[in-house]
């Protein structure tokens, strides 16, 4: 049938299939569903937030920072 | 209760659907060539052998009523035998029985690539299984793995399919280009030949209307696996497109793709200044980036590097460490940010930031690392601003926002 012979065969492991395939992306159990138009506005658009910088310094380790550089003789505002 | 009380009902049902050269039909008809399905656990359909027996059911189609016999030995292997070493040698024959029989010779028609697709995929199952099998006892690796066997296999396939070129459109049999290509990608991704998809991925941008004809689910596939791969080769824009798009039109019920999807656009979007929420995080239960994106958006060097030490094995276990290790360097850059902020002004020593370094335990940079990473951030264009070397100074742009917002900055890397 093959040119693959083996010598010795062992029981496969079938409870260790389902953890192996957890990287693996999932064949869908549909084929055809509607696209969404680029500009189509939903929620899952604003899961990503752009502006995060802190402006005001009010996390701990802006803080700190401030402290420390205070501290080192530089200048802070 | 099962819908096949016999071998014969299970026959009648195929001849049924196939025998309406209908897709749809094809569609139902592709689960019953399955090995999951709830079929091939039925014991009288696990066939050891066929033999020479005369008496039993067929399909009147020889080509179908052949490779539903050999499907029905494929379910003995697995279910029966554990043996999937043969399991993927019969698999194989089922494919190569399909592309000559099928593929090279029925024209003018294509209704029977849902149940092919079946087929490729359980042949890139069975090749992990067998691979998992014989790395367990293994003599050496002088034969052709099972997954190049699978890949050269669905290649011959691929040109078959390509090669159909007179045909109209909706009955070409190129419209399986997507499927095999998405089959051939995630076995190239597991033995580490990404290049070998160049053409493939080609022949997919230059298929002008074609594409409209693929189906949703290989559109999102195939767009989660180029953008892993852009992501890959730096390619950033391409890997956000991408993996975006994946997200996007990836079905809300789909949680577990959905958060695969993720776990590679996360970093992308961060790196371009996108961050995401603590409700995206939480929702698909991706708390591992948490600590990163906090610290990330701190300018907090100390934190971020604990955060990646703290779930390295997961980082790296989906290939994304080394990406979240560039996250470094916007981090540099929202640290000098707040050191300028906090002191005011438009020049500042280089010993300054040293020390803000030093507060956010970075140690092992001094001052020519230092100035290396800041003319990183200047080229790419995150900092306004120059280094003057010979006074040790940094002076940042006046007149434009100095460190202007990750996400303004178009060009990537």
């Amino acid at each position: 049938m093959s040119a693959i012979t083996i010598t010795k065969k062992e029981p496969a492991k079938t409870d260790k299939k389902k953890e192996a395939d957890d990287e693996e992306f999932e064949e869908f159990p549909v084929q055809e569903w509607t696209e969404r138009g680029q500009d189509m506005d939903d929620e899952e658009v604003n899961v990503w937030e752009d502006n995060w910088d802190d402006e005001t310094h009010e996390s701990e380790f802006s803080k700190q920072l401030k402290e420390e550089l205070a501290k080192n003789g530089h200048k802070v505002q | 209760m099962t819908r096949f009380p016999d071998i014969d009902s299970y026959f009648s049902e195929l001849q049924r659907l196939i025998n309406s050269y209908d897709w749809n039909r094809a569609q139902t008809a592709s689960s019953l060539f399955s090995m999951e399905d709830d079929h091939s656990y039925l014991p009288y359909l696990q066939v050891e052998s066929y033999g020479s027996r005369t008496r039993r059911s067929r399909l009147n189609d020889e080509v179908f009523d052949e490779m539903t016999c050999l499907h029905l030995h494929v379910l003995y292997c697995v279910h029966v035998a554990n043996d999937f070493v043969s399991a993927h040698s019969t698999q194989i024959q089922i494919v190569q029985l399909f592309n000559k029989e099928i593929l090279q010779k029925r024209k003018e028609e294509n209704w029977f690539m849902p149940i092919f697709y079946q087929l490729c995929t359980d042949l890139r199952i069975l090749s992990k299984e067998a691979e998992d099998v014989s790395s367990q006892n293994d003599d050496g690796e002088a034969m052709t793995s099972f997954y190049e066997q699978a890949a050269n296999c669905l290649m011959e396939c691929y040109r078959a399919c390509v090669s159909d070129v007179r045909t109209e459109i909706h009955s070409s049999k190129k419209v399986a280009m997507l499927n095999l290509t998405n089959q051939l990608f995630r076995i190239y991704f597991k033995i580490n030949k990404l290049n070998l998809l160049k053409p493939l991925i080609r022949a997919i941008e230059n298929c002008g209307p074609l594409y409209q004809e693929f189906s949703m689910a290989d559109k999102v596939t195939y767009n989660y696996y180029l953008g892993r791969k852009a992501m890959f080769d730096a390619d950033l824009p391409l890997a956000e497109k991408s993996l975006n798009y994946a997200f996007r039109n990836c079905p809300r019920d789909c949680m577990s793709n959905k958060r695969r999807v993720l776990i590679y656009l996360i970093p992308v979007k961060m790196f371009l200044g996108h961050m995401p929420t603590h409700r995206l995080l939480h929702d698909y239960k991706l708390d591992e980036f948490e600590e990163v994106v906090e610290a990330v958006k701190d300018g907090n060097l100390g934190r971020l590097d604990r955060a990646l030490e703290q779930h390295e094995k997961f980082f790296i276990k989906s290939g994304i460490f080394l990406m979240l290790e560039k996250l470094r360097s916007i981090t540099f850059r929202t640290l000098f940010k707040k050191v300028c902020s906090l002191l005011g002004g438009s020049i500042f020593l280089l010993e300054v930031f040293l020390c803000a370094l030093s507060f956010a335990q970075v140690n092992d940079v001094d001052v020519c690392e230092l100035e290396c990473i800041m003319a990183n951030l200047i080229a790419e264009k995150k900092i306004k601003g120059y280094i003057s070397h010979q006074h040790g100074k940094l002076v940042i742009s006046k007149k434009q926002e100095a460190f202007p917002a990750l996400s303004s900055i178009s060009a990537a890397i």
